[in-house]
């Protein structure tokens, strides 16, 4: 496991509350998603759709949202160009073994999920700084 | 003010299946050779507009896009009770709408080209009624959706994609899956856009003969004689539900098909990326009306 995460998603998230798809997208979240970079767990916390805070030690039991990923999973999808079957979450999930909960609330805010790991790359590869 | 009228016109017809009759919306543009377009999962005939406006395209071929029975302008059947019970696609239906189409319009020895289910019906058309159609062009197709997808069942599927508590928005944003990272961002937004216009519970019923219906022995494949109906094959590299290995499959079984793998394309290329993907489908175009030509 790396010392640090490949991104920092509390960042990425608060700077995402700016962006005028991620905040509509997260309209009405209420309730903890847990986003796992390789053992580096973030945990985002949303009261009726504003983030009111990061954290990174809660159980997945206490979040509604849980994505949770090895060094590999992450990378590849996190490339600009992602190589076939890392183009999205899912599709990592489902040929690459990346975790997503199966909670109304993962399938309710995918539009939100897709648009944080867009975020994430722009983040990862200097474009969003 | 510059008018400009696209060379698209619409209409409705009735078609009788199983009995009850169906108000069908279709688009039409060109002239010459009848080429039926079946449209994808959950989405409509919205999807053929570029092919509609390709000149190259309508210059020589009559091309029909229709919406099935609930999708898109064609609303549910009237005289049925269709509130009352569950959607689901078959592979019986899927067949009978554009055979009843076919035979309404009097078209003779149409070509049939489809996307995603409609690429999986393709197969189905050659291996049941080849001496209807002079060719199907399966856009996405394989002997059977990619085994992770059809393992999560249709309960899964109604979870995710017909489920109170998630909007529709959630299955345009769940097409992102399907598609590739190298395709422009305002035709990815359309694709999940037609997705999100969807009737409830439609895409979910749709993927039960998407995923469990279609589901083609390596026999039944062998069966299909391609001196009666030619099948072509297009597969995008970016599919996850149907990969070039899974349509290289169907090929290598089919004596006298023709496949051509994608790159850079994904599950949805008629609307993702279609000057890419009419770079592939032009040639087939070609051989098919030169086979036309050389019978008259």
């Amino acid at each position: 496991m790396s010392t640090e995460p490949i991104v920092d998603v509390a960042a990425v998230a608060r700077k995402g509350m700016d962006d005028p798809e991620f905040s509509r997208e997260t309209r009405f979240l209420d309730g903890r998603l847990k986003i796992d970079l390789a053992g580096h767990p973030t945990v985002l916390e949303f009261d009726d759709g504003a983030l009111v805070g990061t954290s990174t030690d809660v159980p997945d039991e206490d979040c509604k949202i849980v994505v949770r990923g090895d060094e590999e999973q992450w990378t590849n999808l996190l490339e600009p160009i992602p190589k076939p079957f890392y183009q999205c979450l899912q599709t990592t999930a489902v040929k690459h073994g990346l975790y997503m909960s199966t909670t109304n609330e993962t399938f309710a805010y995918l539009p939100a999920l897709n648009r944080l790991v867009v975020l994430m790359r722009e983040a990862r590869s200097g474009e969003g700084r | 003010m510059t008018v400009s009228i696209e060379p698209i016109s619409g209409c409705y017809i009735h078609l009788t299946v199983d009995g009850v009759d169906y108000r069908v919306y279709f688009e039409s543009a060109g002239e010459g050779i009848p080429l039926l377009l079946g449209h994808t999962a959950g989405s409509d005939g919205r999807q053929y507009r570029h092919l509609l406006n390709d000149p190259e395209v309508t210059d020589r071929f009559q091309c029909i896009a229709f919406d099935l029975p609930y999708h898109g302008k064609s609303l549910p059947p009237t005289g049925v009770e269709w509130w009352a019970r569950e959607y689901n696609m078959t592979k019986e239906r899927m067949i009978a709408f554009p055979n009843a189409l076919a035979d309404a319009l009097g078209l003779e020895q149409p070509i049939y080209l489809g996307s995603s289910m409609g690429g999986h019906l393709a197969i189905d058309l050659a291996i049941n009624h080849p001496d209807r159609y002079q060719a199907t062009i399966a856009v996405e197709g394989a002997l059977r959706s990619a085994v992770e997808y059809v393992d999560v069942g249709m309960e899964g599927i109604r979870r995710e994609f017909d489920n109170p508590n998630v909007s529709r928005n959630s299955i345009g944003a769940a097409m992102l899956l399907n598609m590739s990272p190298y395709s422009p961002e305002g035709a990815v937004r359309e694709v999940q856009w037609e997705y999100m216009c969807g009737g409830p519970g439609i895409f979910a019923g749709d993927l039960f003969y998407y995923y469990y219906d279609h589901d083609v022995s390596p026999e039944e494949a062998a069966s299909i004689d391609t001196e009666r109906c030619m099948l072509y094959l297009l597969t995008g590299e970016y599919d996850p539900n149907t990969s070039p290995a899974e349509t290289q499959q169907v090929s290598d079984l089919v004596p006298g098909s023709k496949f051509v793998p994608m790159p850079r394309l994904g599950h949805f290329p008629l609307t993702e990326n279609y000057p890419e993907f009419r770079q592939h489908l032009m040639p087939i175009l070609a051989e098919i009306a030169a086979k036309r030509e050389g019978e008259i």
